[in-house]
Parts: C-alpha cells; sequence; structure tokens
C-alpha cells in the first residue's frame, strides 16, 4: 500500500479515506510504566521485572508486556480526537521483536472504509517501531463510527 | 469471577497511558454514544490472571519463551458493572520451522462471559518458544 499523500489533519471522522494516515504517537516505554502496567493488568510475569532473570535468559534487561504493546499501539485510534468514539470490535496484533524500555515511533493508516447502517466502518493498519525503524509490533483494527 | 468497576478501567487506562476521557470522565463518556464510561479495547488483557500464559505449557528446554500473537473480537464495550467469568482452553501445539531454527508454536483461547451468560470477548493468543 502506497502512503496517501492527504495529511492527517482531518478534524471529523467522516472524512477519512483509504490510504489516510494517522498521526503518529510518539511513545516511551519506562520501567515505571511496565510495572504500572503489571498492576493493572494483573501480570506480574518475570520478564517485567526481574531484571537479573532476563540477563541470564539472554536479554538486556525487562520487556513490556505484548499486551502493553499493544494498547499504546491502539492509542494511535482510541487517542486520536476523531476516532476517540469509536467502537473496537476486532483486532489482531502479532508481536514480532521484544519491547525493552525506550522510545517507540507508533503509526496508522486505513486501510478500509465502508459504510454500513449505523455508520462506518474502518480497518485501520498500525504498527510500532523502535527509533532505528525496526518494527516491534504490528496489527489491525476494526473501529466502528 | 471478576466484577469490573470504574477504578479497574481508569487504572488501566492510566497504564496505558491513554488520555481518552471515555475511560474516565463520566460526564464525557454520558453525552458521547456510549452513554457511559467503557473500558480501552485492551482492558480484556486485565481478565487474564491466571488463563494466560498459565494454559499453555512453560518452562520448556528452549532459550526464550514469548508471546507471539493475539486476535481479539469484542462482542461488546466491556463496562463498569460487569461481573465477567472468564476461562481458557489450550488449543494446540506444533513446530514450525524458520531460518533461525525451530520454533514451537502453541495456541490457546480466552473467553470472556458476562452476568447474562453472553459473550463478551474472545481472544486467541499464540506463544512462541526458541
Amino acid at each position: 500500500m502506497s502512503n496517501s499523500s492527504r495529511l492527517p489533519f482531518s478534524s471529523c471522522f467522516e472524512d477519512l479515506a483509504e490510504g489516510d494516515l494517522l498521526p503518529e504517537l510518539v511513545h516511551e516505554v519506562t520501567g515505571e510504566q511496565i510495572i504500572r502496567f503489571c498492576g493493572a493488568a494483573d501480570d506480574y510475569g518475570l520478564p517485567h521485572w526481574n531484571h537479573v532473570w532476563m540477563v541470564e535468559h539472554g536479554y538486556d534487561g525487562i520487556i513490556a508486556h505484548g499486551w502493553l504493546s499493544c494498547a499504546i499501539m491502539c492509542r494511535v485510534v482510541t487517542g486520536w480526537p476523531p476516532m476517540r468514539d469509536a467502537s473496537v470490535r476486532d483486532l489482531n496484533v502479532r508481536y514480532l521483536q521484544p519491547n525493552p524500555p525506550g522510545l517507540g515511533h507508533y503509526g496508522g493508516q486505513i486501510v478500509a472504509r465502508t459504510m454500513c447502517d449505523d455508520g462506518f466502518k474502518f480497518r485501520i493498519a498500525l504498527w510500532g517501531a523502535h527509533a532505528d525503524g525496526r518494527r516491534f509490533i504490528d496489527g489491525s483494527v476494526t473501529a466502528h463510527l | 469471577m471478576i466484577e469490573v468497576d470504574k477504578s479497574l478501567i481508569r487504572k488501566f487506562a492510566m497504564a496505558i497511558g491513554d488520555p481518552n476521557p471515555l475511560y474516565s470522565d463520566e460526564g464525557y463518556a454520558r453525552a458521547t454514544r456510549f452513554g457511559g464510561i467503557v473500558a480501552p479495547p485492551t482492558f480484556v488483557s486485565a481478565l487474564m490472571n491466571g488463563h494466560w500464559p498459565d494454559v499453555v505449557v512453560q518452562g520448556l528446554p528452549f532459550g526464550k519463551e514469548l508471546h507471539s500473537s493475539d486476535n481479539l473480537v469484542l462482542d461488546r464495550d466491556i463496562r463498569p458493572g460487569d461481573v465477567l467469568t472468564c476461562k481458557a482452553r489450550f488449543k494446540h501445539a506444533w513446530l514450525r520451522q524458520s531460518p533461525r531454527g525451530v520454533r514451537l508454536m502453541q495456541s490457546a483461547e480466552f473467553l470472556a462471559h458476562d452476568q447474562n451468560g453472553d459473550r463478551v470477548a474472545y481472544v486467541e493468543l499464540l506463544s512462541v518458544a526458541f
């Protein structure tokens, strides 16, 4: 899919078209956020808080939960005002690389837009990449507005 | 069984850093088509303690075990007041050959039903060991 030349400046979801890029979300996952997510998700898996254990198992240190990375990626949609009232009904996500604390660049692109009886349905491709451009997560959501 | 309340939803939204007032501001949420606070779509991950990754075999003689992918279907938005019953079941395992070696894949299903017995969420989860 080619990048659209349209800028993602629309203030209204009705104006969104296939190919439109959603505004990029730049977010730094910190050790604190990972620990906070442990509590919020009730998931205290060792990879997310035990630095020594992770180093013993060949990693540089703790990593974010897959679901945390996914939730941040979804904020490209739910955190963007034109799509704030979207109902997300399905979500597919692949965890491509571990996501250690650090900056991530998350983006999205409208893949399909269809009209339905009660509004619009958007299929949106999503991704997250490290600062060097390597994607560590990708997926898609269907959002109803 | 999990009783979903506003504080659980707000805590989750704060943890993922989502500023959408739909998850925390009752006044804002009431004025939307949702009519009240709803949980973020990935809130289903907060229901999985005791189910995932427990439902797949862990501690295998591989160097690493990671969460590989998820396919989530939300039948409706999760709301405060929902009382959710969750369960997971192992589906199957298989070996996959990759350029970097053999991968053991394990898949599982996770389901959440509400107080009326209606399904709220379905997740197909995949782990990889290598």
